[in-house]
């Protein structure tokens, strides 16, 4: 089962409904969308940023965003394409605003029962070495890790072609081991 | 025949579930007789099972009600800036009718000073309106990362167009007001108005100037360099 709850295309048309009316249901809407997009947009703002304090500000911006403009979001496209793309550039600004010098995460949370130290490494490893890939490669490797969107959704996020996603995935993947194994050879 | 370097990108589609019934049956079969086939699948599992997993840590402890308070926050600080863009384009004109002082003491010329200064800051203040609302707009059915360059690039080269434009305006009203200073005796009323108008003008641009040089065009160049150089194929 999916981790991140699926917002399908019922479920949207009756968030955007909601959201043309009074303040009240405006505000219900809101908040059923924050619940249901919480956590992949969380996650695709941190595999952009490399950082929690980044892709928690990257999320403000986000969801301030979506706040405002979700009475005058027309349907051009699906609602979840949208705010994912919002995401992505919330994101690149966050990290933007970051020194490159800046550190990664230290100190990143662990559930319990896990292996704590090996773990730490391990995603500090991999978000160390996503920060050295491409805007494209990064944006590709994040939106595939969003569990429950459908390649087509992937494609319009980017704006590209179905078939281009992955080449661009596969490429992307590649240069990530290349650089997780310089990671370990250094 | 194909190679193991050809045969990643079906990998990729397997794992996603895009492959069709009977190319995902022959890729079974390759790969229990191919062990750098399985390692590439292992890894592509691995590097996404990590991912998945870092967000569950991230979002576990998570404080989305503390989230949630903070977007409103900035949606405050919204609102702040706005009415902080209107003060000060109303406070620029009340001070040039102050400065006028029912007669205009110099000639019409320096009237373009502060008229282009509150031109210029009314220009910014709905230019940011027009990209806010581009913001949200993204560049519709185009490539996101390719529009977001272009943007990107765009608005830099207006930052970096417009800041010279300020400078200019700032030690125009700068000089004119240090000409004959405020604080010099022997100054007509309304010349001495005018001095104060041109002083603020000058001040106000001139640190306008200098957190456009020092903060948003670094910013704005760091986040193009942050997209990167080209967009892939």
């Amino acid at each position: 089962m999916a981790r991140f709850p699926k917002l399908d295309p019922a479920a949207e048309a009756a968030i955007l409904a909601a959201a043309k009316g009074d303040a009240a249901s405006r505000e219900a809407a809101f908040g059923q969308l924050f619940r249901a997009l919480r956590e992949p947009v969380l996650g695709l703002c941190l595999h952009v940023t490399g950082r929690r304090a980044d892709a928690e500000d990257a999320m403000q911006e986000v969801f301030l965003a979506v706040h405002r403009a979700l009475p005058r979001f027309r349907g051009e496209a699906r609602l979840t394409t949208w705010i994912y793309r919002i995401a992505l550039r919330a994101s690149l600004r966050c990290k933007a605003r970051r020194p490159a010098s800046h550190a990664l995460d230290s100190d990143w949370p662990v559930a319990d029962g896990e292996p704590h130290m090996a773990w730490r490494e391990e995603v500090r490893r991999l978000l160390s070495a996503m920060q050295r890939l491409s805007a494209e490669q990064r944006a590709v490797l994040s939106l595939f890790a969003i569990e429950g969107l459908s390649h087509r959704e992937i494609a319009d996020v980017l704006g590209v072609p179905e078939g281009t996603i992955w080449s661009r995935l596969h490429k992307a993947r590649r240069s990530l081991a290349e650089q997780i194994d310089r990671a370990v050879i250094r | 025949m194909m190679t193991c370097d050809e045969r990643e990108l079906g990998i990729e589609q397997h794992l996603h579930g895009a492959l069709g019934a009977a190319e995902s049956a022959a890729l079974t079969a390759h790969l229990e007789t191919c062990p750098r086939c399985r390692a590439y699948q292992a890894s592509a599992q691995g590097a996404e099972a990590v991912m998945h997993a870092s967000v569950g840590s991230a979002a576990t402890s998570a404080d989305w009600s503390q989230v949630e308070r903070a977007a409103r926050g900035q949606l405050a600080r919204l609102v702040f800036g706005f009415a902080a863009a209107l003060l000060l384009v109303t406070g620029f004109g009340a001070l040039a009718i102050w400065g006028f002082g029912g007669a205009h003491p110099e000639p019409l010329v320096t009237l373009a000073v502060p008229a282009a200064t509150s031109i210029l800051t009314l220009g910014v203040g709905a230019w940011s309106v027009v990209r806010a609302g581009r913001f949200l707009r993204l560049g519709g059915s185009a490539e996101s990362l390719a529009w977001l360059r272009t943007d990107l690039g765009r608005r830099v080269r207006s930052i970096r167009l417009g800041r010279w434009v300020l400078l200019a305006l700032a030690l125009g009203a700068s000089a004119c007001a240090l000409a004959t200073p405020a604080w010099a005796g022997g100054l007509a009323p309304a010349m001495w108005r005018w001095r104060v108008v041109e002083g603020i003008f000058g001040a106000v641009g001139l640190t306008i100037f200098a957190w456009v040089q020092a903060y948003k065009l670094p910013r704005a160049m760091r986040e193009l360099s942050e997209l990167g150089p080209t967009s892939e194929p």
